[in-house]
């Protein structure tokens, strides 16, 4: 529907299919990579019963994903794409604020899938920020207090937890959707690019990691 | 036989798969949960809104620990008690003791709804479902013991944190029946079965710095 109206405002630009049955949908997702991963040689063989998928374990054969298979200190697809093939300091970004934010995946769900199930949100109903004791205590915060975390892009409101599972100086808080609230932790997230992204995903993804927020009692 | 739940918070990794279970196996409504997975250290008394101690005997509560929250937990049900409140307070017999398993039943199609063993229950094990107007809780899957099988939640356990054990079994008797960290009453008249494993801290390591 998103695909369909977007191209409607502007011609091709969304390349999702627009309507296609699930069936054709389900085909479409088989690729060779994925016959091999099932040992499988067609999706029709699938209507006799589940098969169970190879395990990817990296390095369990001995050998790493390098051109050379080994462990590259002097690396050529560096100098390729990099511009160093040994590796060189780089100057980090600075801090803008006070804590450094972290956005790790949850255990409660498929970054935003799963959390729309009503019984889900029965173990997990309202997003909480982590913060170590010390910085607690610098801002005053106990636990189940609401703070607002904020920087310069955005703010967001929600309850604390106080933990020694975070580090001092970093704040953690999960990057999922939740049921019947606004929180959605991009707003806090800058469009500044990751170094490898494009090299790792195939497109600049965001520097994540690089944010920088504060926050304060409510 | 006194069949009972025993939970290891040194394994536990807080996943709440064993909760979705039951939840899965038994279709609880919103809002409705009979088994908890509790984090050790975080919960503060009279806070915990899932788990207010609903009687009018005070209990002495087990010892507050300061543990990192969401680090260690307690996956709790039923504790089917040897000396169950709930059954002593069922007017129409709703709740019964299995005297061969030991095993705390609840029969929803005969409850009245009265809310005596929600009131009753020192850990407030029997939920109040508002949508059908009666009490429900863990019954221990005994339909699915009585065929062979595990319970849901013992079936699910990742880790196996969760085992039925019976507590009649000598070997048994050495296991604690304290739990730290968490809103329950250790004292109870009713006798909880449910036994503990208790978490701890992980020993810190450092590597000196040179100089």
């Amino acid at each position: 529907m998103l695909s369909k109206r977007m191209n409607q405002l502007s011609k091709g630009s969304c390349t999702f299919p627009q309507s296609v049955d699930s069936k054709e949908m389900t085909i479409k997702e088989f690729n060779p990579a994925i016959y091999e991963q099932f040992g499988i040689q067609s999706w029709e063989e699938l209507k006799k019963g589940p098969v169970k998928a190879k395990a990817v374990i990296p390095y369990a054969d001995g050998k790493f994903k390098t051109p050379s298979g080994k462990f590259e200190f002097y690396s050529e697809k560096a100098l390729e794409l990099f511009g160093s093939a040994l590796p060189a300091y780089l100057e980090v970004r600075k801090p803008y604020d006070r804590f450094r934010m972290t956005s790790p995946h949850s255990r409660w769900s498929l970054h935003s899938q799963f959390q729309n199930l009503e019984w889900m949100e029965d173990f997990h109903p309202e997003p909480y920020v982590y913060v170590n004791p010390d910085d607690a205590e610098e801002k005053m915060v106990f636990t189940d207090d609401m703070v607002a975390v904020f920087n310069r892009q955005g703010i967001l409101r929600l309850r604390a937890k106080v933990t020694d599972n975070v580090q001092k100086g970093t704040l953690m808080m999960y990057e999922q959707y939740y049921h019947n609230t606004i929180y959605n932790v991009n707003e806090l997230v800058d469009d500044t690019s990751s170094d490898m992204g494009a090299f790792k995903t195939g497109a600049p993804g965001v520097a994540l990691h690089d944010t920088f927020v504060n926050f304060k009692k409510l | 036989m006194q069949k009972a739940f025993l939970v290891d918070g040194s394994i536990c990794l807080g996943c709440n798969t064993c909760a979705m279970a039951c939840k899965n196996q038994y279709h609880q409504d919103q809002g409705v949960t009979w088994r908890k997975v509790r984090e050790i250290g975080a919960e503060d008394y009279l806070i915990d809104n899932n788990n207010i101690l609903p009687t009018l005997t005070s209990y002495q509560k087990a010892p507050k620990v300061s543990m990192p929250i969401e680090r260690f937990y307690f996956s709790l049900a039923c504790n089917h008690c040897e000396n169950p409140a709930c059954v002593a307070i069922c007017p129409v017999g709703a709740h019964t003791k299995d005297p061969e398993t030991g095993i705390c039943k609840h029969d929803q199609s005969i409850c009245i709804g009265c809310g005596g063993c929600v009131k009753a229950c020192p850990f407030g094990a029997s939920k109040f479902n508002t949508k059908m107007g009666r009490a429900e809780k863990c019954s221990m899957c005994w339909e699915r013991q009585e065929e062979g099988k595990t319970t849901a939640c013992v079936q699910s356990c990742p880790v196996h944190a969760i085992t039925i054990i019976d507590l009649h079994d000598p070997k048994y008797k050495e296991l604690r029946s304290d739990p730290i960290g968490i809103d329950y009453a250790i004292d109870a008249e009713t006798k909880p079965t449910t036994r503990f494993i208790h978490p701890f801290m992980p020993k810190e390591i450092y590597r000196q710095p040179k100089g």
